[in-house]
């Protein structure tokens, strides 16, 4: 059938019809003959239908029309009947009644009789025994009555009666406004329409406007009032008027042609239906004829048309078709051989000539094909030595093609390759990249290169580098890829190799810059510092500022000292190289050194440091004593740094109970109520040089190595360091170390163990107030050597000290700035007793106080210069238990604060202690020396001789400070300023055994207080030349 | 292939097509009958016995909702105004006014076969020609209930209402167009005079009786009971109210006044406005049944325009001359006809001036 090749290859074109020719044909054929046949048969049904319809239509009008005049003549009839006894009436009154009566048994139709007068009395009936019109109390009120009498005929409705007889009224009206009324049968008129026949199945009957029907050739019709089945009946009777003729449903619901005409002279309508299939019986008749003989002649046209078209031109068509096929399978000596019309045959000779023409070429095309054979092997000889992989693949993924190589690569026979959808399996990784690669190829970009891993069949994964190109045909699509692939995991590795290595010298560099950033700003503060305060000192001439100077220069050191330590352990730590001591070692004798290390600065803050343990901690560890410490001190440090006030606590507890030979997990806690740390700065402060806050970093010196060292010594003891803190409340600081309990007992004891024969003397909490710093020193080195010794200036820093924890004694200056030790006592004494009502207290002490003192007695020790018994009167009305006068010896002073301390009740002593000092000195002073002075002191103190020269550089620097404080108060003839700066002057040379020399003070002093007027400037001239050597020695160290 | 075959079944279906085409199947479609869930019955107050509407729901499911006038104007104002019934129940004389303005739906008698039970006196009267708007209900006379025990046998006329020893013990009840027709009575006129001059006499007489009358409420039980109480010793009344009457006290008597009785006829019919004329029909069908008017007889005692019934009363009900007085007293009774419009508006004016009048010293209305 296919007369070219594009049958099996395009596809047919939606919307033609494709198929045989002979079924198109047929189409046509068949719709056309389907028109002309419908048309037809719709043209001679239309004709029948009319003429038939026609037919019945004036069959039945004249049917009707004899039904209502049938009917009109009957009523016309009794209509008649009763106007003739009205004329009777009149013209014999006397024989009206006789031939009434006779009339009902004449006339069968009529039921009844009635003449009746004007007012609406029955004059008289028929028949005589009555009926219902003789028996009417309504006459007068009645419808036909009332009609008559205004002289008009009344033909009522059918009225069916309880007993379901029909009937119907006349009336005409009688003379003198009198009625003539008959009542008449109306199954006669059933009888009328009965005889009325047309057609097999034509009935009539008759309907009253409200749908009744008043007579019906079946009688029973009548009786039956209601008539579900005739929808349409009080419509049509109700609408037309005139004669109506149409199709409807009767009251069988059977569809019928009807026709109505309307009764003259009465309410009535006249009906008759005929059923519709008798009326169109023709019309159906004609119909099956018509489509019969039109259907056979159809057929028969059909049929010769398509035989004709078989036989003169499907056929050839089908040699044609073979001719094809034969051609198409190879066989080009295949001629046709076809008589028939002359189209046929050109189309014959044409296929001939094709296929001699077809044979030559095949003949060439084998001989160019052997060519081609030759130059492919060539080519393909080079493709498969390549040690590249070589494929090409369809894009539906299948190989056409793989060469040695690719077979070698995949471990796969090239049998089981070609055609396949192998491709090689690729890391996960690599896949997007790889699909990526595969979208951009395109008309415009038919190469690309890529670098992925793939999985060889032995688990190896190997990076290779393919180039696929893209093969496009005609139109422009993809058909075919070539691929060429080639092993470069040798390279990527070396490639990865350098990468790495440059990551880590890059990352090394950057580590080593920002270390070098970050030692540089902590080395260059305190160098800052140690140049700028040098150059101070070089230039400064007084001997106590340079000292000043050069004591910040000395911490500027030490801090440097510091952080050079902790970046050699830092740096130890970076390199691996810290190795930690293993020696057994006493954990509590650890803790107790801690405390003592650090109380110094926690009192100097106003901290409370303590120490809680579990009781049954084991005593001894096998451990690097010194690292525990390093980290213990740097947490106690820091936590003392950064609580303003309140304590610090060392918790040490056993996490695990240790076994025999186990190490045991020891988890310390500082627990401080500082400011805490914010939450964001938890995660990074053990990173390196890092503080809470850089604002810190200002207000808290440090390098921030500390915790970052902590960090990896903890991690080195088997632990770690971690942080709970929250801001304003204090931060507690944990770690945990894994230690070896030990019974061993440690190698070197560090406990001195003095052990006094009076503890309670030894170890006293003593607080020196004084305002003039030499005493206050002297005092405190005198006591520090047994006792802690703390040092307030006024009588209302003592207070506040005070609050801040407790004191054993305090040994309390008389006259002092600010608040003198008279009142300070007085309010100690008041607190003691619980008066907490007491003025003048600044807020926050009152509570604390009251707290600390009360219900105690502390011994208060008076220190004054005057021996006067008015003085000692003071004082012990203040409250104060005992005086000593200064300068102090430490016997006395020992002795005093024993006999009150030990002796218990302080009540008791009451003896002051008299200063050492045989007699007073010379009224006028001698010029003091150095020599007089360290003499004195060594006699008054006992102290080292270092510790003297500490103290001689103290007096000195007060009396220098304390000259110039009094020149420049003379200068600016501030008499107050002068009298303090003497008043110091005083307390000082007294210290020194200067007793002359305090007394010219004394009296400058006393000067200002009377507000005397004397030469206040040659005095201090004098006092600086006496004391001049004292000066000038200074300047000699 | 076999194109032939395919040839055939082509033109034989096309053909088929073509034929049945022609004769349309029957598209009949049966509906059940649906009836609304209530009825709302405009009537006079205690007419129709609960016993006769409960039956009516029962069987049909429908039920149904009594509305009451005191008066036939009212009830014809309220029906004009367009108020919703589905049933009411209106006299004679006030059908053609109604149907003039389009208030009555017209009732399918094929859906009232009860309809041939009618009495052959109240079919297609004057009032409504063809009984298109109307089925006969019941009807009466309007007489003089007299305590003969207090005041004998005295009362045998409507002019004895004046009689002015009776004052004050004359019960009426305010029905505008029953007293105008006693009072054009008494005088001796006609019953449906639309004189004005008679009317006018109406009034005047009208007002001697307003001074001396008792206006008492329409309610039987309670307008007997101002008569057995002695507080009236004459009450213009119907025959319901007779048997309410004899029954407590057999002195009551039922004078039918020798100027004439009234004869009053009130029909059922279906507002123009009712949305259940279907089911309204199927009740008034249900009324003409033969046993449920008798049972509207034995009841309520006024006699029925069902012939039918008649089997089904009780016989003492059925010879109680005042319940169906004989034909003869029928015929000598006056008919209510429609006034035309000029005695529409002379009768409410008379009216008016009744209402107007001095009122009676201890009335209650």
């Amino acid at each position: 059938m296919s007369l070219g090749a594009p049958e099996s290859t395009s596809p047919r074109e939606p919307g033609v019809p494709g198929g045989s020719l002979r079924q198109q044909a047929l189409t046509v054929f068949g719709v056309t003959m389907l028109i002309l046949l419908a048309v037809s048969i719709a043209g001679v049904y239309f004709l029948v239908h009319q003429t038939e319809q026609e037919g019945w239509r004036g069959r039945q009008r004249e049917a009707t029309q004899r039904v209502a005049q049938t009917v009109g003549d009957f009523m016309t009839r009794q209509q008649n009947l009763l106007q003739v006894l009205n004329l009777l009436g009149r013209d014999q009154p006397q024989g009206f009644p006789e031939a009434l009566e006779r009339l009902p048994q004449i006339q069968p139709v009529l039921l009844e009789l009635v003449h009746i007068d004007a007012t609406g009395r029955i004059k008289a009936h028929a028949p005589a025994d009555g009926g219902i019109l003789a028996n009417l109390f309504t006459v007068s009120q009645s419808n036909w009555f009332r009609t008559a009498q205004q002289g008009k005929k009344y033909v009522g409705d059918m009225q069916l009666s309880a007993a379901d007889e029909p009937y119907l009224i006349f009336s005409v009206p009688a003379a003198d406004g009198e009625v003539l009324a008959s009542r008449l049968r109306m199954d006669i008129l059933n009888e009328v329409v009965a005889d009325l026949h047309f057609g097999s199945t034509g009935i009539a009957y008759l309907v009253n406007r409200n749908g009744r029907v008043v007579a019906h050739t079946s009688p029973q019709r009548v009786l039956s009032h209601i008539d579900d089945q005739h929808p349409d009946l009080l419509r049509l009777i109700r609408t037309n008027t005139a004669l109506w003729s149409g199709e409807y449903r009767n009251f069988q619901g059977e569809p019928v042609v009807g026709t109505m005409l309307s009764v003259p002279g009465t309410p009535w309508v006249a009906v008759t239906e005929l059923s519709r299939a008798e009326a169109y019986a023709s019309t159906r008749r004609a119909l099956w004829s018509i489509a019969v003989v039109t259907a056979l002649i159809s057929v028969v046209m059909v049929a010769v048309i398509i035989t004709l078209l078989e036989r003169r031109f499907l056929r050839p068509m089908g040699w044609l078709q073979k001719g094809v096929q034969q051609v198409s399978r190879g066989d080009l000596s295949y001629r046709l051989d076809i008589v028939g019309p002359y189209e046929i045959n050109q189309v014959a000779t044409a296929f001939n000539d094709m296929s001699s023409r077809l044979q030559e070429r095949e003949q060439a095309i084998a001989l160019q094909t052997e060519a081609l054979r030759d130059s492919e092997a060539r080519y393909r000889a080079i493709v498969e030595d390549q040690t590249e992989l070589v494929c090409r693949s369809l894009p539906d993924g299948s190989l056409t093609f793989v060469n040695e190589a690719y077979c070698r690569c995949f471990g796969k026979g090239r049998e089981e390759l070609i055609g396949s959808r192998f491709s090689p399996r690729v890391l996960s990784d690599d896949q997007p990249l790889l699909a990526a690669t595969r979208a951009v190829l395109g008309p415009g970009n038919p190469v690309a290169s890529i670098e992925h891993r793939i999985v060889l069949p032995d688990g190896a994964i190997r990076w290779q580098h393919w180039t696929h190109r893209a093969i496009f045909d005609v139109r422009g699509r993809i058909c075919e890829f070539a691929s060429v692939g080639r092993d470069v995991t040798e390279r990527r590795e070396v490639e990865e190799a350098l990468h790495q290595a440059k990551e880590a010298a890059e990352s090394a560099n950057r580590a080593k810059s920002q270390f070098l950033a970050n030692m540089s700003h902590e080395i260059r503060t305190p160098m800052n510092a140690i140049i700028g305060m040098t150059h101070l000192a070089m230039q400064a001439q007084a001997e106590d500022k340079r000292r000043r100077f050069l004591q910040t220069v000395k911490h500027s050191a030490e801090s440097l000292l510091s952080l050079l330590n902790d970046i050699l352990d830092f740096s130890k730590m970076e390199a691996g190289q810290l190795q930690l001591n293993s020696s057994p070692f006493d954990l509590r004798q650890l803790l107790e050194g801690i405390v003592s290390t650090m109380n110094v600065p926690a009192i100097e803050n106003g901290l409370k440091l303590q120490i809680s343990t579990e009781p049954d901690l084991p005593a001894v560890f096998i451990g690097d004593e010194l690292r525990l410490r390093q980290i213990l001190l740097n947490l106690v440090g820091n936590a003392i740094k950064f609580t303003p006030a309140g304590s610090v606590t060392i918790d040490v507890a056993l996490e695990n109970p240790s076994e025999a030979d186990q190490k045991a997990t020891l988890h310390f806690t500082v627990v401080d109520t500082g400011i805490g740390i914010p939450p964001e700065k938890l995660a990074r402060i053990f990173n390196n040089f890092e503080q809470g806050d850089n604002s810190y970093v200002r207000k808290y010196a440090g390098t921030g190595l500390g915790l970052s060292i902590c960090k990896q010594l903890t991690e080195l003891m088997d632990g770690g360091i971690w942080v709970e803190s929250r801001m304003n409340a204090g931060s507690s600081f944990h770690f945990t170390v894994r230690l070896q309990p030990s019974t061993e007992k440690p190698s070197a004891p560090a406990s001195t163990g003095t052990a006094g024969q009076e503890p309670l003397f030894q170890g006293l909490r003593l607080l020196i107030v004084d305002d003039n710093e030499v005493n206050r020193d002297v005092a405190s080195m005198i006591l520090e050597q047994d006792h802690a010794v703390s040092t307030a200036g006024n009588g209302l820093e003592a207070l506040m000290l005070l609050a801040s924890r407790p004191f054993d004694a305090i040994l309390m200056d008389v006259q002092m700035p600010v608040m003198d030790g008279l009142s300070a006592t007085t309010f100690i004494r008041a607190f003691e007793r619980g008066e907490t009502a007491i003025r003048e207290v600044p807020g926050a002490l009152g509570p604390a106080l009251a707290e600390r003192l009360a219900k105690g007695h502390i011994p208060i020790i008076a220190m004054t210069a005057h021996a006067m018994g008015e003085d000692y009167a003071k004082c012990l009305d203040a409250g104060m238990d005992a005086y000593i006068t200064k300068p102090f010896q430490p016997e006395s002073l020992t002795a005093t604060l024993r006999s009150l301390c030990v002796a218990g009740s302080p009540s008791g002593v009451t003896g002051a202690v008299r200063p050492a000092g045989d007699e007073p000195l010379a009224d006028c002073p001698l010029p003091a020396t150095v020599e007089d002075v360290v003499l004195y002191f060594k006699k008054t103190t006992r102290l080292g001789d270092e510790r003297i020269a500490n103290l001689l550089a103290l007096c000195r620097r007060s009396l220098v400070d304390n000259l110039e404080k009094a020149d420049e108060a003379l200068e600016m003839k501030n008499f107050t300023g002068l009298g303090v700066a003497a008043h110091t002057l005083k307390g000082t040379l007294a210290q020194c055994g200067l007793a002359g020399w305090a007394e010219k003070a004394q009296e400058v002093y006393d000067g200002t207080k009377k507000d005397r007027d004397l030469p206040y400037a040659d005095l201090l001239t004098d006092l600086r030349h006496g004391i001049g050597a004292l000066l000038e020695h200074h300047r000699l160290f | 292939m076999c194109f032939r075959a395919q040839l055939f079944l082509f033109f034989g279906v096309s053909i088929l097509c073509l034929l049945t085409a022609c004769d349309p199947p029957d598209s009949r479609v049966q509906s059940s009958p649906t009836y609304a869930r209530e009825l709302v019955v405009y009537n006079w107050v205690d007419d129709m016995p609960g016993s006769v509407l409960d039956a009516f729901t029962r069987e049909f499911g429908v039920k149904i909702k009594s509305v009451t006038f005191e008066s036939q104007e009212e009830a014809v104002e309220n029906i004009r105004n367009g108020k919703v019934y589905d049933v009411a129940v209106i006299e004679n004389p006030f059908v053609p006014g109604l149907v003039a303005a389009n208030r009555l739906a017209e009732i399918d008698f094929r859906q009232v076969p009860n309809f041939r039970n009618i009495s052959a006196n109240f079919r297609d009267l004057a009032t409504d020609p063809g009984n298109r708007y109307t089925v006969p209900y019941h009807y009466g006379t309007t007489g003089l209930l007299v305590r003969t025990d207090l005041i004998g046998n005295a009362v045998t006329r409507w002019a004895d209402l004046w009689d002015p020893q009776y004052a004050g013990k004359i019960a009426v009840r305010a029905q505008p167009r029953e007293l105008i027709a006693m009072t054009l009575l008494s005088l001796g006129y006609g019953l449906n005079s639309e004189n004005p001059q008679e009317l006018e006499a109406v009034g005047s007489r009208l007002d001697q009786l307003k001074k001396s009358a008792l206006l008492v409420e329409v309610d039987t039980p309670k307008a007997v009971s101002r008569l057995l109480s002695g507080e009236a010793v004459v009450l213009l009344g119907w025959p319901m109210d007779y048997q309410a009457a004899r029954a407590a006290n057999p002195a009551v008597a039922y004078v039918l006044p020798r100027e004439g009785t009234a004869l009053w006829s009130d029909n059922y019919v279906i507002p123009a406005n009712s949305p259940n004329a279907s089911t309204a029909m199927l009740f008034i069908n249900f009324l003409l049944r033969p046993e449920i008017s008798a049972q509207l007889v034995n009841e309520k005692h006024y006699p029925n325009a069902n012939e039918a019934a008649y089997a089904f009363v009780r016989p003492e009900i059925r010879s109680d001359p005042v319940i169906t007085p004989p034909a003869e007293i029928l015929r000598r009774a006056h008919f209510f006809l429609p006034l035309t419009a000029t005695g529409e508006v002379l009768y409410q004016r008379t009216w008016q001036r009744f209402l107007a009048a001095i009122p009676p010293s201890r009335g209650n209305q």
